[in-house]
């Protein structure tokens, strides 16, 4: 069999529509790269083995029998982040209280998945309930950069990440709060979008921060990402906050061409950034005007503000809905049994890890009597200004291009004592969540033997012209086809 | 700022946390975190209205039909200590 482990999603899913592999294949050749890559970069929580190959193999008798049709994910391994509940899988959201939980139901995207025939091969590791920019806070471990395993792969989404980068899958999804599907694409050298908010139901998405999470795809290309939005979106009853989108297929725009179209390149994304990063956005804006887009230098001042909205709204609504987390009905049970309210605070003591102790202690300080006015509500003031400074900016360009981060992946550790120096690893992601705008990251570019991710917002559910700026630019550029020493 | 203990305490209190077993790092970083929040106070938020949540949806329903839900075993099946059906807890009231 030829070596298929560097294959787009899209690859793959033509080669078992043509019958050139079965699913069954694919899964047993999956599984053996998950075995010899994944001790150098613990990318995955759980590995499904036997599931995945009792799935594939009812697959291909049904595509045999033609009691299924062929959809994209249609016997294709796809690893899910393990804050995403998979009915009978273990899912633990990176965390000890969570460490032996097994969900009694599928979470809407999960069920989306099967019902199109994707097989999850297993769960991916991520930071402690999603909170952190290096995957250094999970329970299980930190995962490592497949392109240096002496650096941090990003996060949270850093195992879905790490696994699409390291050839182990060739798609994954990860969950986005204020950048958790893009900073770790960034840094791995892959691509990654979080969709417009509620395009994507979050029902059965282990709660982080509700007004700012949104599942999305981390695969090889941009069009593989618009072919997953596909299957995974739309309106879930489960999810008030989710609706059908007003557009048709993600990638129905995808190969319109660029022309005439307006670039907008905020200098304050840039005014953080290490200098090579720079160097990056430069040479991408170059490859987009041969593209035959216009460039145009714009100010989004609110952007140095967001970071600070951020780490109030989000550690706000976290410290509520955290606080579910009691060891009373699943998760884990203190020893400390002399009363009620004991047993409550020991299990979360015991349970959570520090990162997710310390932004349950901002949130539940930030929504204490007497502050919630001066911290709270006025974030979520300045939320609408910043909602407004976008609206304002996409009336005078068609997407917004700035780095997805500000350095290229950091040594493990390096940023572990200072808490606000791994916040702002998030810098050029979060205004982003702060608006519920689409925008994906891609790979442009090479630093310090590093790859560099650009990332293009675009308008409320203009998902469609993000994909098509990013599908025309992965059209004249290679640097998504760069592949890790692993 | 600084966060004093007392504060600390009753911040990992309302958070249903032992503040005996927190490293006490954790108080100068939220001192740390906190001060930065004073930046928000320079801009000018009078009259603007507090955004929630970005969707614009309003009174999002569904038909309200009976729908079957998750078996009772499967979501006993989690918890830490069950009893005829039901789940276990230590007790709630003292001095009895």
């Amino acid at each position: 069999m030829n070596k298929l482990d560097y294959l787009s999603t899209s690859e793959l899913s033509n080669l078992i529509k043509n019958k050139e592999i079965s699913s069954e294949e694919l899964v047993r050749y999956t599984l053996d790269e998950i075995k010899s890559k994944d001790s150098k970069i613990n990318s995955f929580i759980t590995i499904n083995e036997e599931y995945s190959i009792e799935q594939a193999k009812k697959i291909d008798n049904k595509l045999n029998s033609k009691e299924i049709n062929h959809g994209y994910l249609t016997g294709i391994p796809i690893l899910l982040k393990d804050n995403i509940s998979t009915k009978a899988i273990k899912t633990t959201a990176g965390s000890k209280i969570l460490e032996s939980y097994i969900p009694p139901y599928d979470a809407h995207v999960t069920k989306k998945i099967k019902d199109n025939g994707g097989i999850i091969i297993g769960k991916g590791n991520l930071d402690e309930f999603a909170m952190g920019s290096s995957n250094e806070t999970s329970f299980f471990g930190n995962v490592r950069n497949p392109w240096d395993v002496a650096r941090v792969p990003g996060g949270s989404s850093g195992g879905p990440a790490a696994a699409v980068s390291g050839g182990l899958v060739s798609c994954s999804l990860g969950s986005d709060t204020g950048g958790s599907i893009r900073q770790p694409a960034s840094l791995c050298g892959v691509s990654g979008m979080k969709p417009t908010y509620g395009l994507v139901s979050r029902y059965g998405l282990i709660a982080f921060a509700s007004s700012l999470d949104q599942i999305g795809p981390i695969a090889r290309t941009a069009k593989d990402c618009g072919e997953i939005l596909n299957v995974i979106s739309g309106k879930d009853e489960y999810d008030s906050t989710s609706f059908e989108r007003s557009f048709g297929d993600f990638n129905s725009k995808i190969d319109h061409e660029i022309k005439g179209k307006k670039i907008g390149v905020p200098k304050e994304y840039l005014n953080n950034c290490d200098p090579k990063i720079k160097e990056v956005i430069k040479a991408s804006t170059k490859e987009f005007e041969n593209l035959g887009a216009e460039i145009i230098e714009i100010s989004l001042p609110l952007t140095d503000y967001a970071l600070d909205v951020y780490y109030i709204i989000a550690p706000s609504e976290a410290s509520s809905n955290l606080s579910r987390f009691d060891g009373v009905k699943y998760g884990h049970r203190s020893s400390a049994k002399q009363n009620s309210r004991l047993s409550l605070v020991e299990s979360r003591t015991e349970g959570f890890g520090d990162e997710v102790k310390r932004r349950i202690m901002i949130g539940t300080y930030t929504l204490s009597a007497g502050y919630y006015d001066a911290y709270y509500k006025k974030a979520q003031q300045i939320r609408t200004l910043i909602i407004n400074e976008f609206n304002e900016t996409f009336k005078k360009v068609d997407v917004i291009l700035t780095p997805t981060s500000p350095s290229v992946a950091f040594r493990i550790n390096e940023k572990t004592d200072d808490p606000i120096k791994m916040y702002q690893s998030d810098l050029c992601t979060i205004p982003v969540n702060i608006a519920g705008l689409p925008a994906i990251s891609i790979p442009g570019g090479m630093a310090e033997n590093m790859p560099v991710g650009i990332q293009i917002i675009g308008t409320q559910n203009g998902d469609q012209t993000v994909l098509q700026f990013a599908n025309n630019y992965q059209k004249i550029t290679e640097w998504h086809k760069k592949l890790p020493n692993i | 700022m600084e966060i004093s203990k007392e504060e600390f305490k009753n911040i990992a209190d309302l958070s249903a946390l032992s503040v005996d077993k927190i490293n006490d790092n954790l108080r100068s970083d939220l001192g740390k975190i906190i001060s930065r929040f004073e930046s928000l106070k320079k801009i000018d938020t009078e009259k603007i209205y507090p955004t929630a949540h970005v969707t614009n949806l309003e009174n999002s329903l569904r038909e309200d039909i009976s729908e079957k839900g998750i078996d009772t075993d499967d979501i006993l099946s989690n918890a830490p200590e069950i009893n005829s059906g039901e789940i276990k807890i230590p007790r709630v009231f003292e001095n009895e």
